[in-house]
């Protein structure tokens, strides 16, 4: 499905997430907006901590009870998710309107149950069908998610079922519930290559065929280069840019996306060292000064310690926060990996 | 690529296998987890063993290092055999030579024991060392790894995911090997600091003439680092060759169907790219067996007559 952006079916403004941790608060996320526009594919990309999943368990009310919104609005069909104070709330929303498959099949799948019953039970819940009209659209659920045999296989437990098999089983029970949002957390990180075209295959396919917009998080920019629309490239729980998939890998901004496209083993020359991003994420304990990337950044400029970058424009997409996009700011060129994937594109094989 | 150009010339064979089978259970429940393969391993190269999950590629990496046994055939290290029964002192020598390191730093490090004995222990296995110069041994391989000396009365907890796989590397190390076996050294860890520890291999690599036998699912990685690479598919080696050549010329199927399901970080590759699908039904060995074939020099491919002859129509063109 084509997507416009003048229609957001979630706007994130202004926010604020925050855990307890030991008597300590730890900031997860800093004042982050975001707008998801329907129907389309954005992915999310971060190293570990940097907020991510956090950022979208909010948008069901799934963060850990250590945790709360801080501050800011989570807006989706008009009705402000922040509000949501009890657990009947939520369930409008979670699974119904914003559907989640997480990343390991083996541990999101009741063991105790067959695959065919755990289906139903979200056909019922969300779909209000019973007996066997709910039969009939779970094996119709399963045949979508291209597991041959569906009478049969309804019957099996997860046990039975191969990693790619069983990633399938909890796409289908994510679909059933009929979702307009479907939120993949590092859909593919468990399984293999092969398997792993397979399934993001079949996401894009089931994106058609129910009108999803769909949210992947993933560290694997090979995965986003195949799925994504947009992308949004977190650290230390911010956006710090975001843009098409095409601005980003082609015109990145952002010091930070610079790094993480040149450290990509596909872009390093063999025999030479391959460029590795120095240090650690800040401690989000402490309060985050001037961009929270410029203490791994060699080239960093004085205000970037001191001072927070608004983001600044670079095409009516394509964002980033940046004090290198200020008119005033030196001239820093990408460096000469990002600039070779913008001319000549990877290897690929023949 | 000079440099691995030479390395390839002189030819050194450090490694051996032949011929290697490895079953678990036994009768009805007999599982060939690897069928006769064979490949050699030259000295100060890497060597890249790909394929899925459960195609056999750890259970080759430990069968060499006798963590599990063998079933028929032979692995050979610098000319001597050292699978099956071997004497106390062969295998004394082995363990010392062959080290490995393993997948997740999470899991493979002692959580109750501080970082110097974890480092350690396999010299506790040797002759004794005096105190003072195990303690020395400990410093040298932390500072090879480029942790400070001071994190050996750490606890694993206290360390980055990073850091824990630099800790495993030291207790490689210190053991001074000459080969090194890593079981997917980098896939447990995030993607900053993955490269840290492809280079930190690297360098080792070429200080000390190391050996690597590589196994990993992740063909993007094995690209920038091997110099040959294996491919296994359920237990059976299906293709080998140096690393560009086979990225230039895959001929079995199942070569193809796994280098086309790579992902590229590259959207306009990546949107357009056409996946292959490996039917392992399409292969009809009832009457025409298959065999494990140098089709082009230091080029081997699994494949019967028909298919051989096949692949060479597809070199040739």
């Amino acid at each position: 499905m084509e997507y416009t952006m003048d229609n957001p079916i979630l706007s994130v403004r202004g926010l604020n997430i925050k855990f307890n941790l030991r008597g300590r608060t730890l900031h997860a996320i800093r004042d982050v907006g975001l707008d998801l526009y329907k129907g389309e594919s954005l992915a999310i990309v971060g190293e570990s901590g940097s907020g991510k999943s956090v950022f979208v368990k909010s948008f069901m009310g799934l963060l850990d009870a250590n945790g709360w919104v801080d501050s800011g609005e989570i807006l989706y069909n008009g009705e402000n998710l922040t509000k949501f104070t009890t657990e009947k709330q939520w369930l409008t929303v979670r699974g119904k309107q914003i559907a989640m498959v997480l990343q390991d099949p083996m541990t999101s799948l009741n063991p105790l149950k067959t695959i065919g019953a755990q289906i139903m039970e979200a056909i019922e819940l969300h779909q209000g069908l019973h007996g066997e009209a709910a039969r009939k659209e779970m094996i119709s659920v399963l045949v979508d998610v291209g597991i041959n045999d569906p009478e049969r296989r309804a019957k099996q437990y997860p046990h039975e079922f191969s990693g790619g098999m069983r990633q399938r089983v909890v796409i289908a029970i994510a679909v059933a519930c009929r979702p307009q949002i479907l939120i993949c957390d590092e859909p593919t990180t468990a399984l293999d290559v092969t398997i792993q075209a397979q399934i993001l295959g079949l996401i894009r396919n089931l994106k058609e065929k129910y009108n999803l917009t769909t949210i992947y998080i993933t560290h694997d920019l090979g995965v986003v280069a195949n799925v994504a629309d947009r992308i949004a490239v977190m650290y230390a729980g911010d956006i710090v840019e975001i843009g098409l998939c095409e601005e980003v890998f082609y015109q990145p901004k952002h010091p930070y996306t610079w790094a993480l496209l040149s450290s990509l083993p596909q872009l390093g020359i063999k025999g030479e060292p391959l460029y590795s991003i120095h240090g650690t994420p800040p401690n989000l304990f402490n309060e985050v000064k001037g961009d929270a990337f410029a203490p791994r950044n060699p080239q960093a400029l004085k205000i970037d310690f001191v001072k927070r970058p608004p983001y600044f424009e670079v095409s009516p997409t394509h964002k980033a926060r940046t004090w290198l996009l200020d008119p005033r700011a030196p001239k820093i060129d990408p460096p000469e990996a990002v600039r070779k994937l913008a001319t000549e594109g990877v290897k690929g094989y023949a | 690529m000079p440099e691995n150009q030479n390395k390839l010339e002189n030819k050194e064979v450090l490694l051996s296998v032949k011929d290697m089978s490895i079953c678990f259970g036994k009768g009805k429940y007999l599982f060939k987890a690897v069928d006769s393969v064979s490949f050699d391993i030259y000295k100060g190269e890497t060597f890249g063993l790909v394929g899925e999950s459960g195609s056999g590629k750890t259970t080759i990496g430990r069968a060499i290092i006798r963590i599990n046994p063998t079933t028929s055939g032979e692995v050979i290290f610098k000319g001597k055999k050292i699978n099956g029964k071997i004497d106390k002192q062969l295998d004394r020598d082995v363990t010392r030579q062959i080290q490995m390191i393993f997948q997740d730093p999470m899991a493979s490090l002692n959580e109750r024991a501080k970082v110097d004995y974890i480092v350690s222990e396999g010299l506790l296995n040797g002759e004794k060392l005096p105190e003072s110069e195990r303690k020395a041994r400990v410093e040298k391989a932390l500072s090879e790894v480029g942790l400070l000396p001071e994190f050996a009365s750490r606890f694993p907890h206290e360390f980055s995911g990073g850091q824990r796989q630099r800790i495993g590397i030291a207790r490689a190390l210190i053991m001074q090997p000459e080969f090194i076996i890593a079981d997917e050294p980098i896939s447990a860890l995030d993607v900053s600091i993955r490269a840290q520890v492809l280079n930190l291999l690297a360098e080792l690599q070429r200080e000390r003439g190391l050996t690597y036998l590589f196994i990993s699912h992740d063909l993007s990685v094995m690209r920038f680092i091997c110099d040959r690479i294996a491919v296994i598919h359920k237990g059976v080696l299906v293709e080998l060759a140096e690393t560009e050549k086979l990225f230039a010329h895959p001929l079995h199927p199942y070569t193809r169907a796994l280098l086309s399901a790579i992902p590229l970080p590259d959207p306009a590759r990546e949107k357009n790219k056409v996946l292959e699908v490996y039917d392992p039904t399409q292969h009809d060995y009832s009457t025409d067996k298959p065999s494990w074939v140098e089709i082009e020099e230091g080029h081997f491919v699994w494949g019967n007559e028909k298919e051989l002859s096949k692949y060479r129509e597809m070199l040739k063109a």
